[in-house]
C-alpha cells in the first residue's frame, strides 16, 4: 500500500494481533475498518458508535483531497466530533488515514480525557511518538 | 525336425514365463520396498521433532517430567525398532505418549500461545497424519506382494529364489489406562 | 485408481471425437463459405485448435493462475496449508509434491491445475484459508489432488481449447452471414440459387447449434468429474463429512470472486459465478448443485470408498447406472474406514481482553482437532492467512525488540526502517537479486 501523503510504501506493523500500516515518511498510519475498534476494546473502551461514521465536514476544509491507499478513491474529508481535527476516509469506509499525532488527537477530543486509560492502551500499541506527538 | 522345433519353441515360452514371473516379483518387492522407505522418512522426522517438542514444553511445564520422561524413551525405543511389525508397535507407543503430553499441555495456557509448540504441534500432528496415509499406500504394495508369494504358481518361483512375505504395518496405540505400565 | 482413470479416458476419448467432428462440420462449413474449399476451412480449424492446443498444453498451468493472481507460497509462509498438501500428496500417492498457490480474495474457493501428476499446481484463496478448519480444508486438498490424479486437469483444458474453437469459428461465420454473407454469394450463378439458399440455411443453422452442442458435452464432463473428484476426495481423506462441510460452508458464502470469468468458472471447486440456492443439475451448469454433493458425501454409510460413494450417489441421484466402473469398485486391499470424527473443543473468549493481551498470550481461542491446535478466532485465523499473502508477496518480516512485528513491502526504497512503537531503526539488508 502507499502511503497517500508522500506516495511511498508503508510498513505494516503487527502488535499483539492488532495490525495497522504506517508511512516512515510522515508517520502518519492507516487503520483498516474495525481495526481501531480493536483497539479501543483492548482498552476497555465501550465502542458505541461506529467510528467510521463520522460527519463528513461541512465547511470545505483546507487539506488537500488524498486517495485511498487502498481502493484508490478519492477519500472524504471527516471532522470528529469536539475539535477541528480533519481525517480522510475511504469512500467505501474502507478504513480512515490519521496524520502523525492526529489520531491521539481525535481520542482526546472524543473521550475528554488527557492522560485517560485510551492514551495508555495507545501508547502501548502505538508508541511514545504517535500517541502524543508534542513530546 | 518339427517335434524338436516345438520342443525349443516350448522351452523358450517357459523360460520366458519364469522370467516374467520372477521379474513381477521382484517388481512388487521393490514397490514395498519404496513405500517403507516413504513410512520412513516421516518416522524419522518424527523422531527429529521431539527433542525440540520436549525442550519447549520443559521451559514451560518442568513439572510434568514422567510425562515428558515417557515421551522420550518411547521415541529411543522407536528409533530402535527393527521392521515394520516391530515399528508399529514403538510407534503405537510413541503416539500414545505425545497424545498424553498434549492433553497435559491444556493446562498451561502460556505453553499453548507459544508460537513454537504450536508450530512443532502442528508439524507432529501432520507426521503423524502422513504416516497413516503411505500405510494405506504400503500396505497395499505389501498384499499384492504376498499374494503373489502364496498363489499358484508364482508361489513356486518365490520359495526358488527366496522371496519371503513381508510384513505389514499397523500402528497401534495403545489405551490409555496401559500408557504408564509402559517400561522400556 | 488406475481402472478409474482408465475408464475415464475411455469416456474422454468418446467426448473427444465427438468434439473433433463437430469442430470439423463447422470447420469445413466455415471453409465453404470463405474460402470456398471445405478443406481450407478443414486446415484453417485444424491450425487454430493445433495452436491453442499447444498453448493450453504447455502455457495453459500459467496463464490460468496469472489470471486469477495468484502467488506461489512457500512451507514457511502457511505451514498448515502446505502439510495438508503433503498429506493429500501421500494419501494419492502423486509422484510430486503439487505447488502451492495463494490468491488473495475473500471469496473462498479453490483450484488445481497442470497437464499432469507431476507438473500439479492447486491453488486456494484466502477467504477458503478463514472460512475453513484443518478437516475442512483437507477435503477441499483431496478433491483438487483427485483433480490431478483423475487426470481431469488435462482433459478439461483440452476439451475446453476445442469448445472454444468451435465457438470462436461459429461466432465468426454466424457474424458474417448475418450481415451480408460471405463472397460465394455474389460469385454463384442465378441457377443454383435454391440449392444455395438451402446450404446457406443449413450452415446457418449447423454453426447456431454446433457451440450449445459443444457447450452442453463439455459441461456434462465437468460435472461428471467433479463428482469423480468428490469420491476420490473421500477416499484419499477417509473422511467425507470434512469435504462435505467445507462444501457447506463454500456454497453459502455471500462473497463473490473478484477475479473470475466464465473461462476460469468451471476449474474452482465451486463454481463462482453459480446463483446460490441452485438445487438441480442443468445441463448448462459446470458443477453439479452443490446441495446433491453435499448430500453425497454425507449418505456414504459409515464408509468412505469408492463402492460407497457410488451406492450413495445412485440413491440421491436416482440414477441407476453405476457411477464408476465395477472393477474400481471391488478393488481388493483397501477397506476404507471412516476416520473417528475430529473432535473440536472450542474455547471461547469473546472479545480480546486487555489483561490476555498484556501477557502477550494473543490466540484468544484454540480449536483442538484431534491433537490440532489452530487459531479459532477471525482476527488470529485472518492473521495467519494474510501473514502468508505478504510472505508470497516478498514482505520481509522483521521482529523489533520492543516486540512488535514489521512487514516491509519489497518495494520499500529506504535502507533502515524505523519501528512505529519504539523508533528503533532495523537496518535492511538490500533485497537478494531474484535469480
Amino acid at each position: 500500500m502507499e502511503c497517500p501523503v508522500c506516495r511511498e510504501s508503508m510498513v505494516v506493523i503487527e502488535y499483539r494481533s492488532i495490525e495497522l500500516d504506517y508511512c516512515v515518511g510522515c508517520m502518519g498510519v492507516w487503520f483498516d475498518r474495525g481495526e481501531i475498534e480493536l483497539v479501543l476494546q483492548a482498552a476497555g473502551i465501550p465502542v458505541t458508535s461506529d467510528f467510521l461514521a463520522f460527519k463528513t465536514c461541512d465547511s470545505k476544509p483546507r487539506e488537500i483531497m488524498r486517495p485511498c491507499p487502498l481502493c484508490g478513491k478519492t477519500m472524504h474529508k471527516m471532522n470528529p466530533p469536539g475539535g477541528s481535527v480533519v481525517l480522510d476516509q475511504c469512500p467505501d469506509e474502507e478504513g480512515i488515514w490519521f496524520d502523525a499525532g492526529e489520531l491521539s488527537e481525535t481520542i482526546r477530543n472524543i473521550t475528554g480525557d488527557d492522560a485517560g486509560a485510551v492514551i495508555q492502551v495507545l501508547r502501548e500499541y502505538l508508541g511514545e511518538a504517535l500517541a502524543d506527538p508534542k513530546k | 525336425m518339427t517335434y524338436v522345433l516345438i520342443f525349443l519353441v516350448a522351452i523358450a515360452v517357459l523360460i520366458f514365463w519364469v522370467f516374467g514371473l520372477y521379474n513381477g516379483l521382484v517388481r512388487l518387492r521393490n514397490a514395498v520396498k519404496n513405500a517403507w522407505s516413504q513410512i520412513d522418512v516421516q518416522l524419522k522426522r518424527r523422531h527429529d521433532l521431539i527433542p525440540n517438542l520436549v525442550e519447549t514444553v520443559k521451559g514451560y511445564a518442568a513439572h510434568e517430567k514422567e510425562t515428558l520422561a515417557r515421551v522420550i524413551s518411547a521415541r529411543n525405543f522407536a528409533m530402535n525398532a527393527a521392521g515394520p511389525a516391530e515399528a508399529g508397535r514403538a510407534e503405537g507407543a510413541l503416539s500414545g505418549a505425545l497424545k498424553s503430553l498434549f492433553a497435559v499441555s491444556e493446562a498451561y495456557p502460556d505453553l499453548k500461545a507459544n508460537q513454537n509448540f504450536l508450530a512443532l504441534q502442528e508439524e507432529l500432528t501432520s507426521t503423524e497424519n502422513k504416516i497413516a496415509f503411505s500405510r494405506q499406500a504400503y500396505n497395499d504394495a505389501v498384499m499384492r506382494y504376498n499374494n503373489m508369494t502364496e498363489v499358484v504358481p508364482s508361489n513356486i518361483i518365490a520359495g526358488m529364489f527366496n522371496f519371503k512375505a513381508s510384513e505389514f504395518f499397523e500402528i497401534v496405540i495403545p489405551e490409555e489406562k496401559d500408557v504408564p505400565k509402559v517400561s522400556f | 485408481m488406475w481402472e478409474i482413470i482408465q475408464s475415464n479416458r475411455r469416456k474422454s476419448i468418446l467426448l473427444v471425437i465427438i468434439m473433433a467432428v463437430l469442430l470439423l462440420l463447422v470447420g469445413s462449413v466455415f471453409g465453404e463459405y470463405f474460402v470456398q474449399s471445405y478443406q481450407g476451412g478443414l486446415i484453417l480449424a485444424f491450425a487454430i485448435w493445433l495452436l491453442l492446443s499447444i498453448l493450453a498444453y504447455f502455457q495453459g498451468r500459467n496463464l490460468f493462475l496469472a489470471i486469477s493472481g495468484a502467488h506461489k507460497i512457500q512451507k514457511a509462509d502457511h505451514p498448515r496449508l502446505f502439510n495438508i498438501v503433503e498429506e493429500m500428496k501421500i494419501a494419492a500417492a502423486l509422484p510430486a509434491m503439487p505447488e502451492i498457490y495463494l490468491i488473495d480474495d475473500p471469496a473462498p474457493n479453490a483450484f488445481a491445475v497442470g497437464q499432469n501428476p507431476e507438473k500439479a499446481a492447486v491453488a486456494v484463496t484466502t477467504g477458503l484459508l478463514n472460512t475453513l478448519n484443518r478437516d475442512e480444508l483437507q477435503g477441499v486438498i483431496a478433491h483438487e489432488v483427485g483433480h490431478v490424479v483423475n487426470r481431469d486437469t488435462l482433459f478439461m483444458s483440452m476439451i475446453g481449447v476445442m469448445l472454444g474453437t468451435v465457438v470462436m469459428l461459429a461466432e465468426i461465420a454466424r457474424r458474417t452471414l448475418f450481415f451480408g454473407g460471405g463472397r460465394r454469394r455474389s460469385r454463384s450463378s442465378s441457377g443454383a440459387g435454391q440449392a444455395q439458399v438451402i446450404i446457406l440455411i443449413a450452415g446457418l443453422a449447423l454453426m447456431i447449434v454446433a457451440p450449445l452442442i459443444a457447450r452442453i458435452i463439455y459441461l456434462a464432463a465437468s460435472r461428471k468429474r467433479e463428482y469423480l473428484a468428490d469420491a476420490s476426495a473421500a477416499v484419499f481423506t477417509r473422511y467425507p463429512e470434512g469435504l462435505a462441510s467445507a462444501l457447506e460452508k463454500i456454497s453459502v458464502s455471500p462473497i463473490r470472486m473478484r477475479k473470475v470469468n466464465s473461462v476460469t468458472a468451471p476449474m474452482y471447486i465451486i463454481n463462482p459465478l453459480q446463483k446460490l440456492h441452485d438445487t438441480r443439475d442443468s445441463l448448462f451448469s459446470t458443477h453439479p448443485a452443490a446441495k446433491n454433493r453435499i448430500q453425497i458425501l454425507r449418505s456414504m454409510a459409515g464408509g468412505s470408498g469408492y463402492l460407497e460413494y457410488d451406492q450413495a450417489f445412485r440413491r440421491i441421484t436416482g440414477e441407476s447406472k453405476a457411477f464408476l466402473p465395477a472393477s474400481a469398485l471391488k478393488q481388493p486391499g483397501i477397506k476404507p474406514g471412516l476416520r473417528k470424527p475430529a473432535v473440536e473443543t472450542v474455547i471461547p473468549t469473546a472479545a480480546p481482553d486487555m489483561t490476555r493481551m498484556m501477557t502477550g498470550a494473543v490466540i484468544t481461542g484454540a480449536v483442538i482437532t484431534d491433537g490440532i491446535q489452530e487459531p479459532v478466532t477471525p482476527q488470529a485465523k485472518a492473521r495467519e492467512t494474510s501473514d502468508a499473502v505478504w510472505k508470497s508477496k516478498g514482505y520481509r518480516f522483521i521482529r523489533c525488540e520492543c516486540d512488535a512485528i514489521l512487514k516491509v513491502p519489497p518495494d520499500f526504497k529506504r535502507t533502515g526502517v524505523q519501528c512505529l512503537r519504539c523508533n528503533r531503526v532495523h537496518e535492511l539488508n538490500p533485497v537478494p537479486e531474484p535469480t
